[in-house]
């Protein structure tokens, strides 16, 4: 592919880019609350230092959850009991603790692990970058059981990965199981065949998407809420599908930066070997 | 009920990372690591953890059994070359 | 009167899983190489598994639908691993047991040279 644009546009808008972000991640050091301008009475919910939220309902209704002479932490916020399906506008609506507190209260924590998984699979792929050699004769004829049964079986594990990383804010899951899964599935198309190669431009298009997506939805929390990956959606009612605001758009981010990394991993370790894997 | 299923679950991943460590054989070693694997995801189940025991599942028992193998593969390939 | 049915219906489906799961299990003990005992522990087991699960989906109220796809998805999955495995172990150089008349993967021709020489 020729490419025609003069190098000085090339580095003008690297250097453009990049000092939007510097400029974004300034603006948020700067302008984030201060530790003590938080109240962390606000952040951190009652009910959620319990795993069984129904027990711990019951027993703060009949009072007797705490023993006596004891203070709860949060006494001065009015108790409202939470509702499956019914209540709305918590402050984080997710029904998955484990979720809310990761993407939500500590969104910043899951961006350095997908930072951290950056650039694990990128080393990988620096270490086993070469030229690749295509088998010079086939020595036995492939599967056609295993051929079309893993083209068949990916589809549904496919499937399953993406139900994994949409439905991360309501049942256990999220974005870096559902992107293993998808790229378990590529692999198992991978032992299909011979010679099986993914579509590198895709792969390279998704995983950059999804990464820009993931800086550009805190960027809007910060430039909306005034805090780097802020909720800045409704919360809706917990337990629906469309609820806890921007967590569903964050895993699906996730999801899709993952499973592509993971394919693209998978698929410099087993591609330019000279062997058959059917 | 449950501890005694999480007893046995404790006394196989000890043996098979025992058979991990002492095995001869590099692939009954890497297959053992998955067997620990799974294991351990059941394990965090048992602890009502299950995002960590989905994680652990897909990726410690699914993908890097697989990717260990593949890199077996092609290490013990580059020894025989040599040896030639 | 339908619960009943529903019920008498998931009990028996489940026996007849508990069984063929039994049989499988003996099938490994008793058969003699790796290839009959692989095709035992997943023809017998395939039945068993699905047989049962459908019967926990009609058991149980509202499972249904997630132990059919269950059942789907094993069905589907567990042949392609058991020829997996049965074509690269013998890729890998397992011999069948002696008893096994004809070898009809030996006839078709392939030419497995070079591979699964350990020396």
């Amino acid at each position: 592919m020729k490419n025609d644009t003069p190098k000085v546009f090339k580095s003008i808008f690297a250097l453009f880019v990049v000092a939007i972000f510097m400029i974004g991640l300034f603006y948020a050091f700067v302008s984030m609350p201060k530790g003590w301008g938080v109240n962390v009475n606000n952040r951190v919910s009652r009910l959620y230092i319990l795993k069984n939220v129904r027990t711990a309902t019951r027993l703060l209704d009949s009072g007797k959850f705490f023993a006596k002479g004891m203070k709860p932490l949060r006494a001065e916020v009015p108790y409202k009991p939470i509702k499956f399906k019914k209540t709305a506008n918590l402050e984080d609506g997710a029904a998955n603790v484990v979720t809310s507190i990761v993407v939500d209260y500590r969104g910043f924590d899951t961006l350095g692990e997908v930072t951290v998984l950056f650039l694990a699979a990128s080393g990988v792929m620096m270490l086993l970058f070469g030229k690749r050699v295509k088998p010079k004769r086939k020595k036995t004829e492939p599967s056609l059981i295993m051929y079309v049964g893993t083209r068949i079986a990916f589809a549904v594990i496919f499937l399953f990965g993406i139900y994994i990383f949409v439905h991360g804010h309501l049942t256990p899951g999220g974005g870096f199981p559902g992107g293993a899964v998808i790229a378990s599935g590529i692999l198992g198309l991978f032992l299909g065949r011979n010679g099986y190669t993914p579509n590198h431009a895709g792969l390279k298009v998704f995983e950059s998407l999804s990464g820009i997506a993931f800086v550009i939805i805190g960027l809007i929390g910060l430039f909306s809420v005034k805090s780097f990956l802020a909720n800045f959606l409704p919360t809706g009612i917990i337990g629906n599908l469309y609820s806890a605001g921007f967590i569903s758009l964050i895993y699906i981010a996730i999801g899709m930066k993952v499973g592509s990394e993971l394919a693209a991993v998978v698929d410099s370790m087993i591609g330019d070997t000279k062997e058959e894997w059917s | 009920m449950i501890i005694y299923v999480a007893t046995i679950v404790v006394i196989v991943i000890i043996i098979t990372s025992l058979i991990a460590v002492f095995s001869k054989k590099l692939l009954s070693s890497i297959i053992s690591m998955g067997l620990v694997s799974l294991g351990v995801s059941g394990l965090f189940f048992f602890l009502q953890a299950p995002d960590v025991a989905i994680t652990e599942a897909a990726i410690g028992a699914g993908l890097s059994t697989a990717i260990f193998v593949i890199a077996l593969k092609k290490v013990k390939k580059g020894e025989t070359k040599d040896e030639e | 009167m339908l619960n009943v049915v529903l019920g008498w219906l998931g009990t028996v489906l489940i026996s007849i899983g508990v069984f063929f799961l039994f049989l499988g299990a003996l099938g490994i003990f008793r058969l003699p190489d790796l290839f009959n005992r692989l095709q035992a522990g997943t023809k017998a087991t395939t039945l068993g598994v699905v047989s049962t699960s459908i019967g926990v989906g009609l058991l149980v109220k509202g499972w249904l639908p997630f132990s059919v796809a269950l059942a789907v998805f094993l069905l589907m999955t567990n042949p392609i691993s058991s020829h997996a495995v049965a074509r690269a172990s013998y890729r890998a150089g397992v011999k069948p047991y002696h008893g096994t008349s004809p070898d009809e993967c030996a006839k078709r021709n392939l030419d497995f040279s070079g591979e699964g020489e350990e020396k």
